[in-house]
C-alpha cells in the first residue's frame, strides 16, 4: 500500500490554495494529466470539480453541482455488497471533516464493469481553518486486485497441494486416494468437475473415480485416451473449446450432452510411462494458464506416485503374504549365508524342513545335513556361482537327524561388492522329498519293466536257438517255437492280470493241456491244494507244462483217444511243493534217444532258476514226471522275474 | 559255432546269470568264440564264492539276480581291478552312480557285440 500512499495528499500541503488553483485553467489541465482520479466536492458533498481520470474510473460523465458524494452512479463493498452513496468514504471525510484512509470500494460503471479503487478523501480547511469542501483521489487498484487474487490462488494451490499431500500419506484405500485427488483437482485448479481414469490389466482406460459426471457420460467416454499403455513424458493436453476442436463429433456432441465445454487431459506417469490420467472439466470455455498447467502436472506426479506407491505396498503385501504362507506351510525356506562371516540363516521352515532344531551355523556344519552322494554336486554348482556366477540351482540330497533322507531343492543369487567378490548367497529351498519319492517309484518301476522285458527278449532268443537246433525239420522247429512263444506269452498275461505278483498253479497247467481235454473233460485230470509261484516260477514252470503238455500230444496218453493224464501235487510243511505228472493208456514209452529242449528245461532250468529237482521216468505205460520244488526259497526271491 | 574265428581264445570268463535260459546261450556264444566259462552263478553268494576261489580273466555281469542287485561282486572285482562287463536290461540310469557310465550290453545281445565289448576289456590284440 506505500505505493498507493504516495498519492495521498502529505500533510502540510496548501490545501486552500490547492483548491483555489483547481479553478484556475492551468492548473486544471495538470490536474486532468493526472493519471489519477480526482474530484473536488463542497462542504455539503455536492461535486464542484473532476478530472479525466476520475471520468474514466466512473465510466460516466460526472455532473457538477448535481452528484453528491462521489462520481460514481453505484458504489460496492469488496464483499460485493453494495454501499450507498451517502455512506462512501468521501461522505464519512465531509461529515466527519476528517481523511478516511484504508477502506476499498468497488466503482460502478453503468455498462456493469467494476473497478476496485482505494479512495484518499480529504477535508479542505482554508488558511482561517475553515472547513471548505473536500478532496478524494481514487486509486484504481484492479491490477493490485488482480495480483492480490493471484496471491491468494496460488496460496489456496498451495494449500490444497498440501492437503493432497498430506491425504495421500494417510489415505488408506485406493479411494482415499482417488477422493483426495478430486479434491486437490477441483480445489487447486478450479475446475467443475474431474476425474481419474487408469489403464486396467488389458490396456484400456478405465474411470475410477470422477465427481460430476453422469454415468452415461463415463460409459459413453470410457477406455477413451490421447495416449497407450507405457507412452513416454507425454505432456497434458487443454481442450479450451470441444466444439472448436478437431475432435470427432460423436465425442463434440457426447461432451457437449455433458455439458462440458472445456477438457484438460494431464497423464499420469510411473518413472515416466503413462499409467493413465486425470481428467479436468470446465462447464465453460476455459483458456488453461501456463500456471493451471505447471500445478496440473504438480498434482499428477504426486497422484502417479500414490497410485505406484499403493500398488508397490500391495504387490509387496501380497507377496510377502504368500511368502508368509508358504514358509508356514512348511514347504518353503529361505536361506542366507554371509560368505566372509561363514554363517547361515534359515528361515522356521528350513529348520523344519531340514529337521533340526534352531541354531547358529557355519557352512560346514551345512553341509554335514547333505547326504554325501549330494555333496560333490552341491560343492560343484556352489562353486560355479560363485566364480563364474552360473545361476545356482540344485536338487541336494540331505539326512535328517532321524535318518530320513530329505530331498530339497534350491536357488540362490550371489551378492557381490563392489570389487565382484562374494559378500552372501541368499536363496530359497522347497523341500521335495515326496516328488522324489514319487519319481524313484516311476523310476524303479520302468527300470523293473526294462528288466523285465529285455530278461524276457533274452529267453526268446534262447527259446529260438534251441527250437532251431540241428536235426528238427524247419516246420517243426517252426511250430515248436511258436508253441513255446505261446506258452511264454501265456504265462505273461497271466502275470499281468494278476499286477506281476503270483499265478495260480492249477491255472499254469490248465492253460497248457486245456488244448488236448476232450468232450467228456475225463482225460485230464489235476488235484490238489491250492498253490501259488512267484513270476519267475511261473514262467519257468509255465515253459515246463507246455514242454510235458506238447510231448503227451506227440508220443504220450495226448496222442491217442484212449490215453489220460494225472496231475497231482501237494505242500510238505517245509514249503516243499512235490508234483506228479503221469500219463496212461497212450503208446508204449521207451526213453528218448536224444534230450530234445523239453528235458533241457526240466532237467536244467528247473535246477538252475528254481532249486527245483526233476525226475523223468519213462514207464513202458507212460511217463512219470516228479517235480519237487522248495517254494519257501523261491518266493524269498519275489521280486525277480 | 566252430567255423567262427575263435577271438577269445584262451580267455576264461566268469559269467553271474540267474536265468539258466539265458545263461545257456550265453556260454554256447563264449565257448564258440574260444573262451572258457567260469559258473555260471545264479546267485550272489555262488557267484562271489566262485570269484574268490576260482581265475579267471574278466567277468559278464547280470545285475538282478532274483532280486539280489550284483554290486557287491562288481566292487570286489573294481577293487581287483578285474575288467567286467554289465549285462543286463538295466539303463545305465537305474544303476547306483559308480556303475552308471560303467560298460554294459543290452539284453537281448548279438554275439558279435559281445565278443567286441569284451575285446574291449582285454589288453589281447
Amino acid at each position: 500500500m506505500s505505493d498507493v500512499d504516495a498519492f495521498a495528499l502529505q500533510p502540510g500541503i496548501d490545501a486552500a490554495a490547492a483548491f483555489r488553483l483547481a479553478g484556475s485553467p492551468d492548473y486544471r489541465a495538470i490536474l486532468d494529466s493526472l493519471p489519477a482520479a480526482i474530484y473536488t466536492t463542497d462542504t455539503d458533498g455536492t461535486l464542484t470539480y473532476f478530472n479525466r481520470a476520475a471520468a474514466e474510473i466512473a465510466g460516466r460523465e460526472p455532473r457538477i453541482g448535481i452528484d453528491k458524494w462521489c462520481i460514481s452512479w453505484k458504489l460496492y463493498r469488496p464483499d460485493g455488497s453494495p454501499l450507498p452513496l451517502e455512506a462512501c468514504p468521501m461522505a464519512v471525510a465531509i461529515r466527519e471533516q476528517r481523511p478516511v484512509r484504508g477502506v476499498d470500494i468497488v466503482v460502478e460503471r453503468p455498462d456493469g464493469g467494476r473497478v476496485p479503487a482505494l479512495p484518499f478523501p480529504t477535508p479542505l480547511h482554508d488558511a482561517a481553518g475553515r472547513f471548505i469542501g473536500a478532496i478524494n483521489l481514487l486509486v484504481d487498484i484492479s491490477r493490485l486486485k488482480s495480483s492480490e487474487r493471484q496471491v491468494e490462488r496460488h496460496a489456496a494451490e498451495q494449500a490444497a497441494l498440501y492437503r493432497f499431500t498430506d491425504r495421500l500419506c494417510r489415505a488408506e484405500s485406493e479411494a482415499d486416494v482417488y477422493d483426495a485427488a478430486l479434491d486437490a483437482i477441483i480445489g487447486a485448479l478450479g475446475c467443475d468437475r474431474a476425474s481419474v481414469l487408469l489403464f486396467d490389466e488389458a490396456g484400456v482406460m478405465r474411470f475410477v473415480a470422477s465427481r460430476g459426471l453422469s454415468p452415461a457420460y463415463r460409459a459413453a467416454v470410457d477406455g477413451h485416451s490421447p495416449w497407450t499403455p507405457g507412452d513416454r513424458d507425454p505432456a497434458p493436453i487443454f481442450v479450451p473449446d470441444i466444439m472448436a476442436s478437431d475432435e470427432s463429433e460423436r465425442l463434440k456432441r457426447i461432451v457437449k450432452d455433458e455439458g462440458l465445454t472445456a477438457l484438460g487431459f494431464i497423464p499420469l506417469t510411473v518413472e515416466g510411462a503413462v499409467i493413465g490420467k486425470f481428467m479436468t472439466y470446465h462447464d465453460t470455455a476455459h483458456h488453461f494458464s501456463s500456471a493451471e498447467r505447471d500445478l496440473a502436472i504438480t498434482i499428477a506426479r504426486q497422484l502417479g506416485f500414490a497410485i505406484d506407491r499403493r500398488r508397490t505396498d500391495r504387490t509387496l503385501h501380497e507377496s510377502t503374504e504368500r511368502l508368509r504362507l508358504a514358509t508356514e506351510a512348511g514347504k518353503v525356506g529361505l536361506w542366507d549365508w554371509d560368505i566372509p562371516g561363514d554363517s547361515i540363516l534359515w528361515t522356521d521352515s528350513l529348520y523344519a524342513i531340514h529337521g533340526v532344531g534352531k541354531r547358529t551355523q557355519s557352512f560346514a556344519q551345512w553341509l554335514d545335513l547333505v547326504h554325501p552322494d549330494s555333496r560333490a554336486d552341491v560343492l560343484a554348482a556352489i562353486d560355479r556361482a560363485l566364480k563364474d556366477d552360473v545361476p545356482y540351482e540344485v536338487e541336494v540330497r540331505t539326512v535328517r537327524p532321524d535318518g530320513a533322507d530329505a530331498w530339497i531343492y534350491t536357488n540362490a543369487v550371489v551378492l557381490r561388492d563392489g570389487a565382484g567378490a562374494p559378500l552372501r548367497m541368499v536363496g530359497a529351498a522347497v523341500d521335495i522329498t515326496k516328488r522324489k519319492d514319487v519319481e524313484g517309484q516311476r523310476d524303479l518301476l520302468v527300470a523293473e519293466l526294462s528288466h523285465r522285458v529285455k530278461n524276457t527278449l533274452a529267453t526268446v532268443v534262447s527259446i529260438a536257438r534251441q527250437s532251431f537246433a540241428k536235426g528238427a525239420t524247419l516246420d517243426s522247429a517252426r511250430k515248436s517255437f511258436e508253441g513255446r512263444l505261446r506258452a511264454l506269452a501265456q504265462t505273461h498275461t497271466r502275470l499281468a492280470e494278476a499286477n506281476w505278483e503270483s499265478v495260480p498253479l492249477a491255472a499254469l497247467i490248465e492253460d497248457e493241456i486245456a488244448p488236448y481235454r476232450d468232450e467228456s473233460g475225463n482225460n485230464l485230470v489235476t488235484d490238489g491244494p491250492p498253490v501259488s509261484f512267484t513270476p519267475k516260477q511261473a514262467v519257468v514252470l509255465g515253459m515246463a507244462f507246455h514242454e510235458l503238455a506238447t510231448n503227451a500230444a506227440k508220443y504220450g496218453a495226448l496222442s491217442g483217444k484212449s490215453g489220460t493224464v494225472h496231475v497231482a501235487w501237494q505242500c510238505a510243511a517245509d514249503g516243499t511243493l512235490v508234483l506228479d505228472w503221469r500219463e496212461r493208456g497212450g503208446p508204449p514209452v521207451s526213453p528218448p534217444k536224444r534230450a530234445g529242449f523239453g528235458r533241457l528245461l526240466l532237467e536244467r532250468a528247473l535246477a538252475a532258476d528254481l532249486k527245483g529237482d526233476v525226475t523223468l521216468d519213462f514207464r513202458p505205460e507212460g511217463l512219470a514226471c516228479r517235480i519237487t520244488l522248495p517254494l519257501g526259497s523261491a518266493e524269498a526271491s519275489r521280486p525277480a522275474a | 559255432m566252430p567255423t567262427r574265428e575263435q577271438r577269445l581264445s584262451g580267455l576264461k570268463i566268469l559269467v553271474v546269470e540267474d536265468e539258466f535260459l539265458v545263461s545257456m546261450v550265453l556260454e554256447d556264444d563264449l565257448r564258440d568264440a574260444g573262451a572258457s566259462v567260469v559258473g555260471p552263478f545264479s546267485d550272489l553268494a555262488a557267484a562271489l564264492d566262485g570269484a574268490g576261489s576260482q581265475a579267471f580273466d574278466l567277468a559278464l555281469l547280470d545285475i538282478n539276480l532274483s532280486g539280489t542287485m550284483v554290486y557287491p561282486l562288481a566292487d570286489a572285482l573294481l577293487a581287483r581291478r578285474v575288467p567286467f562287463l554289465f549285462l543286463s536290461g538295466y539303463t545305465g540310469a537305474d544303476l547306483p552312480l559308480r556303475f552308471a557310465a560303467h560298460r554294459r550290453l543290452s539284453k537281448p545281445y548279438d554275439p558279435r557285440r559281445l565278443v567286441e565289448e569284451i575285446l574291449k576289456l582285454t589288453p589281447h590284440p
